[in-house]
Protein backbone atom coordinates (compact mmCIF):
# COMPACT_ATOMS: atom_id res chain seq x y z
CA UNK A 1 0.00 0.00 0.00
CA UNK A 2 1.25 4.00 -0.95
CA UNK A 3 0.51 5.65 2.01
CA UNK A 4 1.53 8.73 0.38
CA UNK A 5 -0.97 8.33 -2.26
CA UNK A 6 -4.06 7.66 0.02
CA UNK A 7 -3.09 10.96 1.93
CA UNK A 8 -2.46 12.95 -1.37
CA UNK A 9 -6.01 12.84 -1.50
CA UNK A 10 -8.23 12.52 -5.23
CA UNK A 11 -9.52 15.59 -6.38
CA UNK A 12 -13.12 16.04 -5.70
CA UNK A 13 -14.07 17.04 -9.21
CA UNK A 14 -13.12 13.35 -9.91
CA UNK A 15 -15.45 11.77 -7.69
CA UNK A 16 -14.37 8.69 -6.01
CA UNK A 17 -12.98 6.14 -7.31
CA UNK A 18 -15.97 3.37 -8.16
CA UNK A 19 -14.98 -0.09 -9.06
CA UNK A 20 -17.80 -2.07 -10.35
CA UNK A 21 -18.00 -5.01 -7.31
CA UNK A 22 -20.45 -7.84 -7.41
CA UNK A 23 -22.68 -6.81 -4.56
CA UNK A 24 -26.06 -8.88 -4.58
CA UNK A 25 -28.89 -7.48 -2.92
CA UNK A 26 -31.14 -10.37 -1.48
CA UNK A 27 -33.91 -10.77 0.59
CA UNK A 28 -33.64 -8.73 3.86
CA UNK A 29 -33.03 -11.70 6.56
CA UNK A 30 -30.77 -13.91 4.56
CA UNK A 31 -26.92 -13.72 4.97
CA UNK A 32 -24.63 -11.91 1.65
CA UNK A 33 -21.77 -14.30 1.29
CA UNK A 34 -18.69 -12.48 1.56
CA UNK A 35 -17.15 -10.52 -1.80
CA UNK A 36 -13.76 -11.97 -2.74
CA UNK A 37 -11.90 -9.07 -4.54
CA UNK A 38 -8.32 -7.56 -5.67
CA UNK A 39 -9.25 -4.83 -6.09
CA UNK A 40 -7.73 -2.84 -3.54
CA UNK A 41 -8.38 0.49 -4.77
CA UNK A 42 -11.96 0.80 -4.57
CA UNK A 43 -13.00 3.95 -2.25
CA UNK A 44 -15.86 2.34 0.32
CA UNK A 45 -18.87 3.79 -0.75
CA UNK A 46 -22.30 4.31 1.42
CA UNK A 47 -23.68 1.63 0.44
CA UNK A 48 -20.77 -1.27 1.59
CA UNK A 49 -21.55 -0.88 5.20
CA UNK A 50 -22.22 -4.10 6.76
CA UNK A 51 -20.75 -5.83 4.01
CA UNK A 52 -18.02 -8.63 4.61
CA UNK A 53 -15.68 -8.27 1.78
CA UNK A 54 -12.31 -10.50 1.35
CA UNK A 55 -9.42 -8.42 0.43
CA UNK A 56 -6.69 -9.50 -1.50
CA UNK A 57 -3.27 -8.88 0.22
CA UNK A 58 -1.26 -9.72 -2.75
CA UNK A 59 -0.96 -13.65 -0.80
CA UNK A 60 -3.98 -14.38 0.33
CA UNK A 61 -8.00 -12.71 1.02
CA UNK A 62 -8.23 -10.98 4.63
CA UNK A 63 -11.84 -10.69 5.72
CA UNK A 64 -13.05 -6.86 6.01
CA UNK A 65 -16.48 -6.13 7.48
CA UNK A 66 -16.95 -2.80 6.61
CA UNK A 67 -18.25 -0.62 9.31
CA UNK A 68 -19.81 3.54 9.06
CA UNK A 69 -15.94 4.72 9.75
CA UNK A 70 -14.78 3.35 7.40
CA UNK A 71 -16.61 5.80 4.38
CA UNK A 72 -13.72 7.30 2.52
CA UNK A 73 -11.14 5.09 3.12
CA UNK A 74 -10.16 2.60 0.40
CA UNK A 75 -10.52 -1.36 0.71
CA UNK A 76 -6.67 -1.47 0.95
CA UNK A 77 -6.12 0.09 4.17
CA UNK A 78 -7.32 -2.96 6.09
CA UNK A 79 -5.10 -5.61 4.49
CA UNK A 80 -1.83 -5.66 5.78
CA UNK A 81 0.68 -6.27 2.96
CA UNK A 82 3.43 -7.02 4.31
CA UNK A 83 4.39 -9.27 7.87
CA UNK A 84 5.59 -7.01 10.66
CA UNK A 85 9.13 -6.91 11.61
CA UNK A 86 10.41 -9.32 14.32
CA UNK A 87 13.80 -9.68 14.62
CA UNK A 88 15.30 -12.99 15.50
CA UNK A 89 19.08 -13.52 16.37
CA UNK A 90 19.92 -16.85 14.73
CA UNK A 91 22.04 -19.51 16.86
CA UNK A 92 24.75 -20.22 14.01
CA UNK A 93 28.04 -19.27 15.29
CA UNK B 1 -1.56 39.03 38.99
CA UNK B 2 -4.11 38.37 36.51
CA UNK B 3 -6.16 35.78 35.26
CA UNK B 4 -6.97 34.37 31.97
CA UNK B 5 -9.11 31.04 31.29
CA UNK B 6 -8.03 29.99 35.39
CA UNK B 7 -4.08 30.80 34.87
CA UNK B 8 -2.50 33.61 36.17
CA UNK B 9 -0.27 35.47 34.73
CA UNK B 10 2.45 38.50 35.59
CA UNK B 11 1.05 41.65 34.76
CA UNK B 12 3.81 43.25 32.94
CA UNK B 13 3.72 39.93 30.47
CA UNK B 14 2.96 40.54 27.05
CA UNK B 15 -0.75 39.43 26.60
CA UNK B 16 0.24 38.09 23.15
CA UNK B 17 3.16 35.63 24.84
CA UNK B 18 0.22 35.11 27.82
CA UNK B 19 -2.00 33.77 25.20
CA UNK B 20 0.05 31.46 23.31
CA UNK B 21 0.77 29.52 26.21
CA UNK B 22 -2.37 27.80 25.67
CA UNK B 23 -2.19 24.38 23.91
CA UNK B 24 -3.78 25.28 20.63
CA UNK B 25 -3.00 28.42 20.32
CA UNK B 26 0.16 30.25 18.11
CA UNK B 27 0.80 33.04 16.45
CA UNK B 28 -1.89 32.93 14.01
CA UNK B 29 -4.56 32.79 16.28
CA UNK B 30 -3.21 35.10 19.47
CA UNK B 31 -2.70 37.92 16.45
CA UNK B 32 -6.68 37.33 15.65
CA UNK B 33 -7.64 37.64 18.94
CA UNK B 34 -6.24 40.66 20.08
CA UNK B 35 -7.01 42.12 16.88
CA UNK B 36 -10.71 41.06 17.27
CA UNK B 37 -10.75 43.36 21.01
CA UNK B 38 -8.70 45.92 18.92
CA UNK B 39 -5.58 45.64 21.57
CA UNK B 40 -2.29 46.07 20.14
CA UNK B 41 0.36 43.66 19.88
CA UNK B 42 2.67 45.50 22.67
CA UNK B 43 0.22 45.78 24.99
CA UNK B 44 1.46 44.26 29.03
CA UNK B 45 -1.57 42.07 31.01
CA UNK B 46 -1.98 45.00 33.86
CA UNK B 47 -2.32 47.25 31.19
CA UNK B 48 -5.98 45.95 29.86
CA UNK B 49 -9.19 47.22 31.51
CA UNK B 50 -11.03 44.16 33.04
CA UNK B 51 -13.41 43.88 30.36
CA UNK B 52 -11.31 43.45 27.96
CA UNK B 53 -9.80 40.67 30.26
CA UNK B 54 -13.26 38.84 30.57
CA UNK B 55 -14.16 39.29 26.88
CA UNK B 56 -10.93 37.39 25.98
CA UNK B 57 -11.81 34.53 28.58
CA UNK B 58 -15.09 34.18 26.79
CA UNK B 59 -13.74 34.11 23.25
CA UNK B 60 -11.18 31.41 24.59
CA UNK B 61 -13.73 29.05 26.11
CA UNK B 62 -15.36 28.70 22.80
CA UNK B 63 -12.77 27.93 21.12
CA UNK B 64 -11.27 24.50 20.93
CA UNK B 65 -8.38 24.52 23.05
CA UNK B 66 -6.00 22.70 25.77
CA UNK B 67 -8.58 19.59 27.13
CA UNK B 68 -10.94 19.41 24.33
CA UNK B 69 -8.40 19.80 21.50
CA UNK B 70 -6.01 16.63 23.00
CA UNK B 71 -9.31 14.83 23.07
CA UNK B 72 -10.13 15.07 19.81
CA UNK B 73 -6.83 14.38 18.23
CA UNK B 74 -7.04 11.38 21.00
CA UNK B 75 -10.35 10.24 19.52
CA UNK B 76 -9.28 10.95 15.78
CA UNK B 77 -6.22 8.44 16.12
CA UNK B 78 -7.86 5.95 18.11
CA UNK B 79 -10.96 5.96 15.62
CA UNK B 80 -7.92 5.11 12.84
CA UNK B 81 -6.91 2.48 15.29
CA UNK B 82 -9.73 0.69 16.42
CA UNK B 83 -10.93 0.73 12.36
CA UNK B 84 -7.75 -1.56 11.96
CA UNK B 85 -6.52 0.59 9.16
CA UNK B 86 -2.82 1.11 7.76
CA UNK B 87 -2.52 4.66 9.48
CA UNK B 88 -3.68 3.49 13.09
CA UNK B 89 -1.42 0.41 13.13
CA UNK B 90 1.55 2.55 12.50
CA UNK B 91 0.22 5.22 15.05
CA UNK B 92 0.25 2.00 17.82
CA UNK B 93 3.61 0.93 16.84
CA UNK B 94 5.60 4.16 16.92
CA UNK B 95 6.44 3.94 13.21
CA UNK B 96 6.07 6.72 10.43
CA UNK B 97 2.93 6.87 9.08
CA UNK B 98 3.11 8.70 5.26
CA UNK B 99 5.58 6.19 3.72
CA UNK B 100 8.73 7.47 4.97
CA UNK B 101 11.62 4.66 4.94
CA UNK B 102 11.80 3.07 8.00
CA UNK B 103 15.68 1.74 7.43
CA UNK B 104 16.89 4.82 9.03
CA UNK B 105 15.82 8.25 10.11
CA UNK B 106 12.80 7.27 12.33
CA UNK B 107 14.05 8.37 15.25
CA UNK B 108 10.79 11.46 15.36
CA UNK B 109 8.47 8.73 14.49
CA UNK B 110 9.66 6.59 17.39
CA UNK B 111 9.41 9.66 19.75
CA UNK B 112 6.48 11.46 18.79
CA UNK B 113 3.88 8.65 17.06
CA UNK B 114 1.53 6.88 19.36
CA UNK B 115 -2.36 6.77 20.18
CA UNK B 116 -2.15 9.42 22.46
CA UNK B 117 0.12 12.35 20.76
CA UNK B 118 1.15 15.42 22.59
CA UNK B 119 1.56 17.45 19.76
Amino acid sequence: MFPTRALLARSVWKGPNIVPLPIQRVAPGQKVPPIMTQARSATILPNFVGLVFQVHNGKNYVDVEITEDMVGHKLGEFSPTRKPFSYKQSKNK
Amino acid sequence: MVFILGNNFLENRLLKHCLETFYGIGTKHSTRILAKFSVFPGARVGQLPTKTINDITAELSTMTIETDLRRKMRDNIQRLRDMGSYRGRRHAMGLPVRGQRTRSQILTARKLNRIDRAN
